[in-house]
């Protein structure tokens, strides 16, 4: 399916590249909406359980996996024109590990703490521990990463 | 005898067949190759002897613990049937000891109405036979009829047939084995679960006597358990270190479409819910549909009850939760039922449908009625969950009042005292980390100064903190927000002032000592008392404080969603890096850090009113799902009954003030 012709593309004989086109940023927002969404529902299942609903609960938990399962299968298409949160080509695991590090650098290095400082500057001191607990984590996934690459290589 | 032992192999070797797969894989048939297995082992002959109770057969059952490592569970029942099995062509008992899935209770009870048991719990695991195949040593005796007869097997082969070995004046059955340490390697038995699961049963069966005699030490020691109370001696019993909101147990029986019920609840001043529920005398310890029943219906009862006697806001359309209706809730649940369904082979949860709706109608109706004739108690229950449920929107509303507010660093006195106030004064005296000796020495041990100084216990709380340095020390101030903490520390501390640790109510260079323990992260700005401390004590002094930290990078996240989850006032996730750097920045010198752990039960920890009962379950929810990244480095542990111990980190720092 992905790799059907357009009309135009199909008359000058080649597969059009997904990268850049519409249909590239639709998938984007696909996959980061259905991600988020089996996130989220996974949570909300875990507080209907709490709160004496399992139906729900169980409703829930399928939701989330189905959602999960949707967000693969945009990712499927998204390997050559890159994954949304680096845009970087994936699809081997060596790609695979070097997307994961720039991540995790990423919100390490820059994102975390400066969302930490503007937390306190707002006047939120436990988000902004919050922010740091989190940066530290991702620090040590980093290292986690860079030491996978050297296994994958 | 071996001539005789070949003749049996042919018909054997495809009984083996089925126990060699028990073998072959132990975990899937009882859950664990180790100490939860090996008890599971105890329960399923435990459980056998039940159901002949529960058929009104059988009013004694003894389990004996040999220092040998064998186990002896007998029973007054009828004795297992030792007659020639119709189509097998050799003992019943034999069958019955060698076959999986084989027993009395298989039969339809509605075909014929003649099968030897009416509701069982057995079946637990695959039965009998399945302890059998995991014993080295397993030997039956049985009276019946005027008999005594006696089989003997060794890892589920027969060695020793049936034989009769004498006569008898009673029936019973009595098994004596012994785990087999090939498989149940180096396992202890865990006696103080045993003993529990063992009193349940004498709870939940009134009349009948359960035994137990622990043989491996110098002395046999026996305990016998008999109530004839039922369940709800059994409540009486779990809210004995409680204080109860009413005096009697609530207790209810009924039956609903073939579904027996019995209830026992009682509601304390506690803020933990316990309730535990069973199914045909099996503990469902992850509850199920039955539970959904009873929580639903007292949620329901409550809030009528308080909606009819006006104690909620109308205008706000007020509605009690679920989890604030349970708070301090001590419930036993028994149901009996037949075929019924759980989800895996543990049988942890129920998942039975018609078992909710059951549950829901006897519940509802039976504590409608209790609520109308006992008007005063009804009031204290819905009271005390209007209040959880009230409590619970203020704690909300206190952590972002705080928040608020401390952008310019004006933070409300008030915020603080209504969440340390009265309500946690209880907590303050229960929790047992806050007298934990090791903690409490180690931060004497780190005092080396003069015996007549004078010491600052900031934010001090009931005083232990300070207390602890009694003997090497002149002089003990205390220093805390609210008049309960201020009264309680007078007991223990020479002076307690009332105060602020934004601004000391203290002149500069007062004090040789300051402590204090556990604070600074409920803090919006730490910094600020860490200099105010700096600021009253004289050059020199010391600074010598404590705090729980997570153990890394790898838990540091899951260790603030649960510590936030406790406590509303959490502001700050402190690693141990940085309570140094706290001190360095506040100017103190000679930092030195110790680090000590402590096992604690977090029940203890989250049974306080600033935790809501939905938190509760949060934390707990974590700990079971806890990432594997977290398990790697933060120790934990959770119980078969699904309580958690967690090892906390502490860390005890001192630093000095330069000397002028």
């Amino acid at each position: 399916m992905a790799d059907a012709p357009s009309h135009r593309d199909a008359a000058k004989g080649r597969l059009p590249t997904l990268k850049g086109t519409l249909t590239h940023a639709h998938l984007r927002d696909a996959f980061a909406l259905d991600a988020r969404a089996a996130s989220l529902y996974g949570y909300f299942a875990r507080i209907a359980e709490i709160e004496g609903y399992p139906e729900v609960a169980s409703t829930l938990r399928e939701l989330a996996e189905q959602k999960a399962m949707f967000a693969d299968g945009h990712l499927d298409f998204l390997k050559k024109a890159g994954e949304p949160l680096t845009g970087r080509s994936i699809g081997e695991t060596v790609r695979n590990i070097e997307a994961a590090v720039l991540i995790e650098a990423q919100d390490a290095a820059d994102r975390l703490p400066a969302h930490a400082r503007t937390a306190h500057a707002e006047g939120f001191p436990d988000i902004a521990s919050w922010f740091e607990s989190v940066a530290l984590a991702r620090h040590h996934h980093h290292a986690r990463l860079q030491s996978a690459k050297e296994d994958a290589r | 005898m071996t001539t005789q032992n070949s003749g049996y192999s042919a018909a054997d070797i495809k009984v083996l067949t089925g126990l060699e797969a028990v073998r072959q894989r132990p975990a899937m048939y009882v859950g664990s190759t180790g100490p939860s297995g090996a008890l599971h082992l105890v329960y399923e002959l435990v459980q056998n002897s039940v159901d002949e109770a529960m058929a009104g057969h059988c009013s004694r059952i003894s389990v004996r613990l040999d220092g040998d490592g064998h186990i002896t569970v007998s029973d007054n029942g009828r004795g297992i049937p030792v007659g020639i099995h119709p189509t097998e062509g050799r003992p019943a008992i034999e069958v019955v000891l060698t076959t999986l899935h084989a027993g009395g209770k298989f039969g339809s009870p509605s075909a014929s109405g003649s099968t030897a048991y009416g509701i069982a719990g057995g079946l637990h695991g695959v039965g009998v036979s399945c302890v059998n195949a995991l014993s080295d040593d397993f030997t039956v005796t049985v009276q019946r009829d005027g008999s005594t007869h006696a089989i003997a097997f060794h890892r589920g082969a027969l060695v020793q047939p049936l034989a009769r070995t004498g006569n008898a004046d009673q029936t019973g059955t009595s098994v004596r084995f012994r785990p087999d340490s090939t498989i149940f390697e180096g396992v202890t038995l865990d006696v103080r679960t045993l003993r529990r699961r063992l009193q349940e049963q004498a709870f939940l069966h009134p009349g009948l006597t359960v035994a137990l005699t622990d043989a491996r030490g110098r002395e046999d020691k026996l305990e016998t358990f008999r109530y004839d109370g039922g369940i709800a001696s059994f409540v009486g019993h779990l809210v004995a270190d409680r204080t109860p909101l009413h005096p009697q147990p609530i207790a209810i029986s009924g039956e609903h479409e073939g579904h027996q019920l019995e209830v026992a609840i009682q509601w304390t001043t506690a803020y933990a819910e316990e309730t535990l529920a069973y199914v045909n005398a099996i503990f469902t310890s992850q509850g199920g549909s039955h539970v959904e029943g009873l929580r639903s219906a007292l949620t329901r009862v409550v809030n009528a009850r308080a909606r009819t006697e006006g104690m909620l806001h109308d205008d706000a359309d007020e509605q009690i939760a679920g989890y604030d209706v349970r708070e301090g809730l001590v419930a036993v649940l028994s149901l009996k039922m037949h075929d019924p369904e759980y989800e895996g082979q543990t049988k942890s949860t129920l998942t039975s449908h018609s078992a909710t709706a059951a549950v829901e109608q006897v519940v509802e109706a039976a504590l409608e009625r209790w609520m109308t004739e006992h008007p005063t108690a009804a009031t204290a229950i819905v009271g005390k969950a209007l209040e959880a449920s009230r409590a619970r929107a203020a704690a909300r509303r206190a952590s972002e009042r705080a928040r608020y507010q401390s952008i310019d660093q004006v933070v409300s006195k008030e915020v603080y005292k209504q969440q340390f106030g009265i309500r946690s004064k209880n907590w303050h005296q229960s929790a047992s980390w806050i007298t934990d000796d090791a903690i409490l020495s180690t931060q004497a041990d780190m005092w080396d100064g003069p015996d007549d100084a004078r010491v600052l216990d900031v934010c001090c709380g009931s005083g232990v903190v300070g207390n602890a340095f009694r003997g090497t020390v002149g002089h003990i101030t205390g220093l805390d927000l609210t008049p309960e903490m201020i009264a309680m520390a007078e007991t223990r501390l020479d002076v307690v002032q009332q105060g602020d640790v934004y601004d000391m109510p203290f002149e500069d260079n007062q004090f040789d000592l300051a402590c204090n323990r556990e604070v600074l992260h409920l803090l919006p700005r730490p910094d600020i008392p860490v200099g105010q401390i700096f600021r009253v004590l004289k050059p020199g002094g010391t600074f010598i404080v404590s705090q729980l930290v997570p153990y890394g990078p790898e838990d540091a996240p899951w260790f603030f969603r649960i510590v936030k989850k406790k406590q509303p006032l959490f502001f700050n996730n402190l690693m141990a890096e940085d309570m140094v750097k706290l001190l360095e920045d506040a100017g103190f010198v000679d930092i030195t850090m110790k680090e000590l752990i402590c096992w604690e039960d977090i029940d203890i920890w989250i049974d306080t009113w600033e935790t809501p009962n939905l938190h509760r379950h949060e934390i707990r929810q974590l700990y079971y799902d806890a990432p594997a990244e977290v398990r790697r480095v933060h120790p934990f542990e959770i119980r078969p009954d699904g309580g958690i111990l967690d090892q906390w980190r502490w860390v005890v720092l001192r630093g000095r003030k330069p000397s002028a």
